[in-house]
Order: C-alpha cells, then sequence, then structure tokens
C-alpha cells in the first residue's frame, strides 16, 4: 500500500463526485418514515431513504425483510400503513398506480402473453394518450436501446427469459418513467446471463440518467450496479452507504454477515488501544485486536474478518493477529482455495487464498492471520 | 410419428382407460347407431318402426315441415339466450370469487356447487313455486298492491332461460373462475402501472386473457341447453317447444320411431358442428394471440 498508484486519484476524484450527485437539490423519489402492517405484523417499518437524480439504488435484504413491499407502496401497487412517497417532489402516496409515472419491471417480467412484443413496449405509451403509430415509433426506439431489433412481431412466449427480460425493461423504460423499480428483475435469469444483462442495464440506466431503485436479494448483484446500497433487515433499514463502504464498514453484525461472507469473533472489549483500535477477548478466550466504534470496556460484541483478509501462516506472525489452528478441509473454487481451520481456541474459520503457495493440506497446523485494520469490532448482542 | 405415438398412448397404459372406454361404446356409441339405424327405417301406422327396411321418410317428413324447423331454430335461439345470460352473469361472480379473501372464497365456491347437489326437479318446481302466475311472488305483489295482474315469467321463454341458467351457472362460473385464477395478478399489476386505469386494465389485459374460458364456458352452457327435456318441459310453453320434447312425443305419443330418431341424430349433427365451429374459432385465436 506504500505505491501511490493512479487508481488512487481515480477513487479520490469518484468519492468528490458522488455527494455532488447525491446533493442535488430536490431528490427524484423520497420515501419519508414508511410503513406497512399486516394486522399485527409490521412487515415494512418506519423506511425513509431518497433517491437524487439518476442514481441508481438497490434495497438488499434477505427474503421477507420488507424490500419488495417498499417498492410496491412507492409504485403504488400496495396501501401505505404511514408515512410519504413524494416523486418529484410531489405527493403520491393517495394516488393510484397509473397517476404515478413510475415504471417497474416485474420479477416475472409480467408481459402481456397476448400481445406481441412491439405491443407490449407500446402499451404505456397508448395508455398515455400516444397515437398507433407514435406510440410504435418510440417503443422501436426503446426497443433498439434494448438490443431487441426485429422481434416486434414475435409472443412473449416466443422468446427466451433474457429477450423477456429486455422486453420488460424496454416497456419500462419506453414512458420515460421518472422514476425506474425493479423487482428482482435479474433473479430468474441464470447466472451468466445475468450477468451480462447487469453490465447491459447499469450502461442503460447510466446513458438515459434515468432513476432507479433496485430490489433485490443477491448482494453481489446490488454491489455491482448500485451508486448506493440500502441494507434492510427485518422491516427496517440497516444501513445506507455507497457498496464499498457497505462491505468494508459494515455498520451491524447482521449486514456484515450478509454482504459476502465474514468470520465472527464473539466475546467482549477488553482493552481500547490508541487510534480507535481495541482489543477483544473472545468467548473461547483468544485475543483480537480490531477496529471499530465500541464504547467502553466490557461492551460485548463480534470481531468481524473477511475470508479474504486471512492469510495462512506457518507460524505466528508479528503485528498481526494469529490463531493457531489445523487445516480440517480445502477446496478449489476456480479463482481462489477455499480452506476451513479449526482454531485452538474453538471455533473454525473459513479462510480464502488466491493461490496454493504454502499448499498446508488436511490435518496440517496452521495459523489464521490477519491485520488489526482488516478487523472490524462491531456491538453485538448475545 | 405412428398414430400410437401422436396420440401419447404408450402400450402398458391404455389398458387403465379400457373400463371408461367400454362403457362409453356400449351405453352411448352403440345407442346411437342403432339410433341412426331406426331414423332410415319406414314408419307405418300402428307400429314403432318396421325393421329391416330403408327410407329416408323421417328425414323428410320434418325437414319440409315448417313446424318442425322452428322448433330447431327456437331450441337454437333459446339456447344462445341462455348462454349469454349466463355468461353475464357468471363472469362477475367468477371474477369476484376470484378476488376476494380466502374464507370468502370458499362461502362462494359453496354456494355456487350447492344447487348442483339438488335434484333438477326439485331445482326446478322450486322456480315453479316461487314464479308462477299463483307462485308466492305473485300473490305477494298482488297482495301487496303493486300489480294487478301476475307477471308472466314461467311458462314462457323467459322461464326456459332462467332454468337454463339456473342449471348451467354453476359451470360456468366453476370454469372462468379456473381461468381467472391461472392469470398472474402481476400482469394487472403491469397495466396499472404503465398507465391504465382500473377499468382499462380489465379491458385490455384481464377480458382478452378470459377469451379461453369465456368460450368453453359457453360452450358447455349452450351443449347443455341444446339438448334440454326437463326445464321447457316444466318452465316453458306449450307452443314453442325444444327439439328433445318433440323427440319424446314423437317416440312415445305419435309413436313413430323413424321421425323421433331422426330428429334425435339431427339435434345430435347440430351440437356437433356448433362445437367443431367453436374449436375452430378458438383454433383461429390462438394462433393469432399464440398463447
Amino acid at each position: 500500500m506504500t505505491e501511490p498508484s493512479s487508481t488512487g486519484v481515480v477513487e479520490a476524484a469518484a468519492e468528490e463526485a458522488a455527494p455532488a450527485s447525491a446533493g442535488a437539490a430536490v431528490p427524484d423519489l423520497e420515501v419519508r418514515d414508511l410503513v406497512k402492517r399486516y394486522g399485527a405484523n409490521t412487515v415494512v417499518d418506519r423506511v425513509s431513504f431518497s433517491l437524487a437524480t439518476g442514481e441508481f439504488v438497490s434495497i438488499l435484504g434477505p427474503s421477507g425483510c420488507g424490500k419488495t413491499t417498499t417498492l410496491r407502496m412507492i409504485a403504488g401497487l400496495e396501501q401505505v400503513t404511514g408515512g410519504t412517497v413524494f416523486i418529484k417532489s410531489r405527493d403520491v402516496t393517495r394516488l393510484p398506480p397509473e397517476k404515478r409515472n413510475t415504471a417497474m419491471v416485474f420479477q416475472s417480467y409480467a408481459l402481456f402473453p397476448h400481445m406481441n412484443v412491439l405491443d407490449n413496449v407500446a402499451f404505456g405509451l397508448r395508455m398515455r394518450k400516444l397515437g398507433r403509430a407514435e406510440a410504435r415509433e418510440r417503443a422501436r426506439e426503446a426497443l433498439a436501446r434494448a438490443h431487441l431489433e426485429g422481434f416486434d412481431e414475435r409472443k412473449p412466449s416466443q422468446l427466451s427469459g433474457g429477450q423477456r427480460q429486455r422486453v420488460a425493461v424496454a416497456r419500462a423504460l419506453a414512458v420515460r418513467p421518472d422514476v425506474l423499480l425493479l423487482d428482482e428483475a435479474l433473479t430468474n435469469l441464470d447466472r451468466r446471463l445475468r450477468q451480462d444483462l447487469q453490465l447491459e442495464l447499469k450502461r442503460l440506466q447510466q446513458d438515459l440518467g434515468i432513476t432507479s431503485l433496485f430490489v433485490t436479494h443477491d448482494q453481489e448483484e446490488a454491489l455491482t450496479l448500485s451508486d448506493r446500497v440500502i441494507v434492510m433487515e427485518e422491516g427496517r433499514i440497516a444501513q445506507v452507504d455507497e457498496p464499498s463502504t457497505v462491505y468494508d464498514r459494515p455498520s451491524s453484525v447482521f449486514v456484515a454477515g450478509f454482504i459476502g461472507e465474514s468470520n465472527r469473533f464473539v466475546g467482549s472489549v477488553a482493552q481500547l488501544l490508541e487510534d480507535g483500535y481495541c482489543e477483544v477477548r473472545t468467548a473461547q478466550g483468544a485475543t483480537v485486536i480490531g477496529h471499530g466504534a465500541v464504547e467502553a470496556v466490557g461492551q460485548k460484541c463480534a470481531a468481524v474478518v473477511r475470508p479474504r483478509n486471512i492469510t495462512l501462516a506457518l507460524g505466528p506472525v508479528e503485528g498481526l493477529n494469529a490463531l493457531p489452528g489445523e487445516v480440517v478441509v480445502w477446496g478449489y473454487k476456480g479463482d481462489s482455495y477455499e480452506y476451513i481451520v479449526a482454531l485452538d481456541e474453538g471455533q473454525q474459520v473459513k479462510i480464502m487464498v488466491p493461490r496454493r503457495d504454502a499448499s498446508p493440506e488436511k490435518g496440517d497446523r496452521v495459523w489464521a492471520a490477519f491485520a488489526p485494520d482488516d478487523v472490524y469490532i462491531l456491538a453485538h448482542e448475545d | 410419428m405412428s398414430l400410437r405415438e401422436r396420440l401419447g398412448l404408450r402400450s402398458d397404459r391404455v389398458w387403465l382407460a379400457l373400463p371408461a372406454v367400454a362403457l362409453t361404446v356400449i351405453f352411448f356409441v352403440v345407442p346411437i347407431i342403432l339410433m341412426g339405424r331406426i331414423s332410415l327405417t319406414e314408419h307405418v301406422s300402428g307400429g314403432a318402426y318396421v325393421k329391416g327396411t330403408w327410407s329416408w321418410e323421417g328425414y323428410r317428413s320434418f325437414l319440409t315441415n315448417s313446424l318442425y324447423l322452428k322448433t330447431f331454430f327456437y331450441t337454437l335461439w333459446v339456447s344462445l339466450l341462455a348462454s349469454a345470460v349466463c355468461l353475464a352473469l357468471s363472469y362477475p361472480l367468477a371474477y369476484w370469487m376470484n378476488r376476494a379473501r380466502p374464507r370468502l372464497r370458499v362461502v362462494l365456491i359453496f354456494a355456487v356447487i350447492v344447487p348442483l347437489w339438488t335434484n333438477l326437479l326439485v331445482l326446478l318446481y322450486g322456480w315453479l313455486i316461487m314464479l308462477s302466475p299463483r307462485g308466492v311472488i305473485n300473490l305477494w305483489l298482488m297482495d301487496s298492491g303493486l300489480r294487478d295482474t301476475p307477471m308472466r315469467v314461467v311458462y314462457n321463454t323467459s322461464g326456459v332461460v332462467i332454468g337454463l341458467v339456473q342449471i348451467t351457472m354453476p359451470y360456468a362460473v366453476l370454469i372462468l373462475a379456473a381461468v381467472l385464477a391461472g392469470q398472474d395478478p402481476a400482469l394487472v399489476e403491469a397495466s396499472r402501472n404503465l398507465g391504465a386505469t382500473r377499468s382499462k386494465s380489465f379491458l385490455r389485459v384481464t377480458l382478452p386473457l378470459s377469451m379461453p374460458g369465456i368460450a368453453s364456458a359457453a360452450t358447455v352452457v349452450f351443449v347443455w341447453a341444446m339438448g334440454e327435456y326437463a326445464t321447457p318441459q316444466l318452465l316453458g310453453s306449450t307452443r314453442n317447444r325444444f327439439v328433445s320434447q318433440e323427440v319424446s312425443e314423437q317416440m312415445l305419443s305419435a309413436f313413430n320411431w323413424s321421425r323421433g330418431a331422426a330428429l334425435a341424430i339431427t339435434l345430435f349433427c347440430l351440437i356437433i358442428v356448433v362445437l367443431m365451429l367453436v374449436q375452430a374459432g378458438l383454433r383461429v385465436a390462438a394462433r393469432r394471440t399464440q398463447m
């Protein structure tokens, strides 16, 4: 990290640009204290966030966290129990879906099976009282932009999954919505196609500068596509940040566990050190040094480390956390090797290494070594 | 591809259909063939038909008689009318059922099915008790001074339509409800989201996608109505009759089996022709929409 690389400059410039767009005067979409209850069951609990013009934001969370319900309340497909939805600073909370000028891409795509591709895409334009010819013209433009030419007369049933997804995106973009809403829009595609379409979606979204809210349970997808990520847990917002911050500085053990893989040492703060570092004594008696927003000695906490940030050493390492243990299992993962190591202090950790330089085998004695900078200490109950 | 493959038959499973096939052959195909044979015999006064003879007289005698032809047209017209009324009443109910909360839906399905457990004659006499000129409703209307003369809703065409609709509606509702339940609810949401009002969404999405269900429900009602005997007999007028009443008349009163069989076979063929037309229409529509 001593080398002043050119990429560092680019990153700094990008960081300056991001707040400028986020600080635009009027957000395209704003929700305030949004609540949804079904009987006694609160599905969405006082959720507030806003999207600046042209921003791509993902709502990420496990199934049942309320992310889709939030999206549907913004679209007007679900009644709001409490709170307000503003689109272009207009209060649309009580408006029917057709008066909101949002466009949604559904998980099932919801293409009209009785209409051909062109009529599907022209549908929203026809509903906006455009003439047949003009609607079709603009529908063709939208299809061309989604790289779907020559399919005008096909029925949805005659298209592949990826083509259907493109039609759904073209149909949503054709109406030039104030906000584009994507509900697990890539989930039903196979992995390879999904990655291609992710990039294409991002390119389209940037070209058109269209404000987008993307709901997904796939953390990789959210990190790849988004300017900012909203992580939801049980109806509440757990963290809102740029993808790299969410990954590197998770605000809670839940976020750390949900975004990417992590190892967790549960214990309590043993000692506060300088510069925000502190020492954690794990329940099994090991000591781990890390950094984080902890307040007092004795506070219950968890030390979290990514598998990629741990190296396998053949002995104790100066200046690093190093916990001895024994290799339980290792496997080849395509672009890296994954080890499970049973530490002497009792728990197992997962370790990812790019190459098998040291080549420890099953049963070998190793030290799991990781830098205090890569350990974040998070408040943790129980 | 062999015929067996085209029909999707696998030799080791075919025998599973055997009992049903046997029943159909013995109690449906064979009687129809015998009926067809009888329709082509000579008739002599004093006997049902003359065995072993061949004659077109059974057909000629009614095809050249406007009274019999009128019976056919009347049957066709009332069946179409009943189909239309039945669908107009069934579709909204099926639509509601599909959108109702689960508990209400169970109640509605139950309410639709109960008449199916009730004997046909009980249902029809029920209508007579309520609607006949000296029935419950008319007596009440006249007692309360709302009307001087009784409403004439039974013993005429409206009586037949009421009866037919009552009998066939459960089938129509269940067919339509099944088709509506099969529609992805996201389709209407997508249409609303794209700017269509509630009514536009219905007209442009829900209704066109219900067409196959509407066609099959209409077919069931129509075929049932065409062959109906008890309903026109009990609720209809004595002047306008259904073909099946005429068949019964020829067989049992006039004792002209040749003509009775000819009438029955003609009705049978007419229904098959209509069914084939509906199927062809559906196939064309399906090709146009590729669903």
